[in-house]
């Protein structure tokens, strides 16, 4: 057993820096075999796809790393945290005009979901439902989630024109969210009941009352830290 | 007792202060038998002209989605059925379809065939029960009888395929809980070969009958921006006149490989909402017709003669009714999201599931079609008749345990 050790032990690191010292000058000496013209391609195409992932700073600082084939890029541990997702078709309109979404990538289904700030909510919906672009005419339905730290709305809209799917998420921050009852006037009910299940307030709305629980519950029972405290329903208990 | 009974808000529609005297309130429901469930509508009347009406809902709400927090999926799902229990498999589909999607599970194509089969069939006694009780609050009881008469043979063909008449729950994750009885397509040859002729039977009584037309030509016309607006889907969209079926636009399970029309309407009246309901009975039989065609294996004793045979192409994939066998009482579900839409009777019927990698979802929201389009009820009977109340509200089909899950 002591032997064995012994002689793993050391096989250990030296395998891990081969790999180290091996795998980038594989890379830096199979561009040389190929003609110049198609590495000039291929680098620009790479800078491009960087270029649209990141701002152009960190894009400078990884082509000087490049040229001295720095070895540090290719250590494990890089590789287990997942890549961020990449900004779909509506993020990029969003964040092209001018509005500041996070891309959240697709969901099980393919449709692309998008986190768009609370303060920005109005304005994100009339630009998503006007433009020709977008042209997002339908609000399917409103949800809440609570995370237990915060509590999250979803918006799942629909074009008519191109029959295409986006879901839009705002975090309530203090529980608050504008209304969007005067862009898709559907929201009314909808808006109603995320504000009877979850207690989130939606500044602007015209009538907000509960819809599915009777007038005089309390509490909000969709969420996580709900209890059935009304004395009212002491019955429960006999 | 006395604690809570100051924070209990008033109701406050007989209460206000500045109430017109020239205005009635009438009161209808909640136990209506024109409400079909359990619906208020509380009308502000100037004579025979709605000024206004307010739909109170929320006496049958079950709390669906509380439900799903307690359950593991499996337990769930027989539950699903009381979402809307016209139309039982097309929750279930919405359901089954997103776990598979986030599970990634692999659903074979005889699978897909037999739910397209079971939905199609479901939409037709979804209609069939429409119309009964449409026509039932024009004042026409004769149809409903007509209509319960066919209804029942199908819901016979479902009682062959799941033991259940009404609550099916049949469909499981990546299959179904068994494949269809020996013979069974035969039957639904049957009923779907003479269904046309008692559809034309009807439309010999109703269609051209003069006090239905009265009742129902221009009246409740709805547009198709207030269609939109207010987020109606399904055949009272389509009657205003947008072509917008999930089916064709964004094809799920194997409608894709199936040919079918979309009718739709011009004015957005009653009469069109009757008329585009009643062409999409016939564009479901010609859907099962070419199923039942397409099934890959055909009928189950075919196949289970091949298979007795010996014949190893009868064990292929796409004939399974599995596509990977789970434990179902254990079954976890991966991290992730997903939310899906389909065409049900009454227009978009949304699932959207949220799992956390434990047996039970973390949340589950169901889009009911019936609650948004219950809610164009409003704005579209602002200064109409009194008496068209009933016919536009049974014109565009509404649920009530769909409205409050």
């Amino acid at each position: 057993m002591s032997n064995e050790k012994e002689k793993n032990n050391p096989q250990e690191p030296n395998e891990v820096e081969a790999s180290l010292e091996t795998t980038p000058s594989a890379e830096e000496k199979a561009p040389e075999e190929k003609p110049k013209k198609a590495v000039k391609a291929k680098k620009s195409e790479d800078s491009d796809e960087v270029a649209k992932a990141a701002p152009k700073k960190e894009v400078a600082a990884q082509t000087t790393e490049d040229k001295a084939a720095a070895p540090k890029e290719v250590a494990p541990k890089k590789e287990e945290t997942p890549p961020p997702p990449e900004p779909g078709k509506y993020g990029e309109l969003l964040q092209a005009n001018g509005f500041s979404p996070t891309h959240l990538g697709k969901d099980a289904k393919g449709t692309e979901m998008v986190d768009i700030k609370s303060t920005e909510l109005r304005e994100v919906s009339e630009f998503l439902r006007d433009n020709s672009a977008s042209k997002f005419d339908l609000l399917v339905y409103v949800a809440g989630v609570d995370w237990k730290d915060r509590l999250e709305v979803v918006y799942y809209l629909y074009s008519t024109q191109s029959f295409e799917s986006l879901i839009l998420k705002a975090t309530a921050a203090d529980e608050k969210l504008p209304s969007v009852t005067s862009v898709w006037p559907t929201a009314d009910w909808h808006e109603r009941e995320t504000y009877d299940l979850f207690g989130i307030t939606f500044e602007g709305h015209p009538n907000l009352k509960r819809i599915l629980m009777p007038s005089d519950w309390l509490g909000f029972p969709l969420r996580k830290d709900y209890k059935v405290e009304d004395p009212r329903l002491v019955w429960n208990e006999r | 007792m006395a604690t809570t009974a100051t924070n209990i808000p008033q109701q406050g529609v007989f209460l206000e202060k500045d109430i017109d005297t020239n205005d009635m309130v009438v009161n209808i429901g909640p136990q209506h038998p024109s409400t079909h469930g359990v619906l208020r509508l509380i009308t502000t009347l100037d004579g025979e002209i709605v000024k206004n009406i307010e739909p109170v809902i929320g006496y049958l709400h079950r709390s669906k989605e509380k439900m799903a927090e307690s359950r593991s999926l499996y337990q769930y799902q027989p539950t699903i059925d009381r979402v809307e229990y016209l139309s039982s498999f097309f929750d279930h589909y919405a359901f089954v379809s997103t776990v598979e999607a986030i599970a990634e599970l692999e659903v074979p194509k005889r699978v897909q065939y037999i739910r397209m089969i079971t939905m199609e069939l479901n939409r037709i006694t979804s209609h069939l029960l429409w119309f009964g009780t449409f026509l039932l609050d024009l004042g026409a009881s004769s149809p409903m009888f007509y209509a319960f008469r066919e209804r029942e043979k199908i819901l016979k063909l479902f009682e062959d395929l799941t033991g259940a008449r009404m609550m099916y729950n049949y469909y499981r994750f990546g299959g179904v809980i068994a494949d269809m009885p020996e013979g069974w397509l035969d039957k639904v040859r049957k009923v779907v070969d003479e269904f046309p002729d008692r559809l034309d039977e009807y439309e010999a009584i109703v269609t051209k009958n003069p006090i239905f037309l009265d009742r129902t030509i221009g009246i409740g016309i709805m547009s198709a921006e207030m269609a939109l607006a207010n987020g109606v889907t399904g055949p009272s969209l389509r009657a205003s006149g947008i072509k917008l079926d999930l089916r064709k636009t964004n094809p799920y399970c194997s409608y894709d490989e199936v040919d079918f029309d979309v009718p739709v309407g011009n004015t957005g009246d009653c009469y069109d909402r009757y008329r585009v309901r009643f062409q999409e009975m016939r564009e479901s039989l010609k859907i099962i017709r070419q199923a039942i065609d397409k099934i890959p294996g055909g009928d189950t004793a075919e196949l289970n003669k091949r298979r007795a045979a010996g014949d190893e192409t009868a064990n292929e994939m796409d004939l399974q009714i599995y596509g990977k066998k789970i434990n179902l009482i254990t079954y976890k579900p991966p991290k992730g999201e997903g939310s899906t839409i389909v065409e049900s009777p009454r227009g978009f019927l949304g699932c959207y599931i949220i799992t956390d990698g434990s047996p039970k979802a973390y949340r589950i929201k169901w889009r009911g079609a019936s609650f948004s389009n219950l809610s164009v009820l409003a704005p579209l009977m602002k200064g109409l008749l009194f008496p068209d109340l009933m016919a536009i509200f049974g014109s565009i089909d509404v649920i009530l345990p769909e409205v409050d899950r």
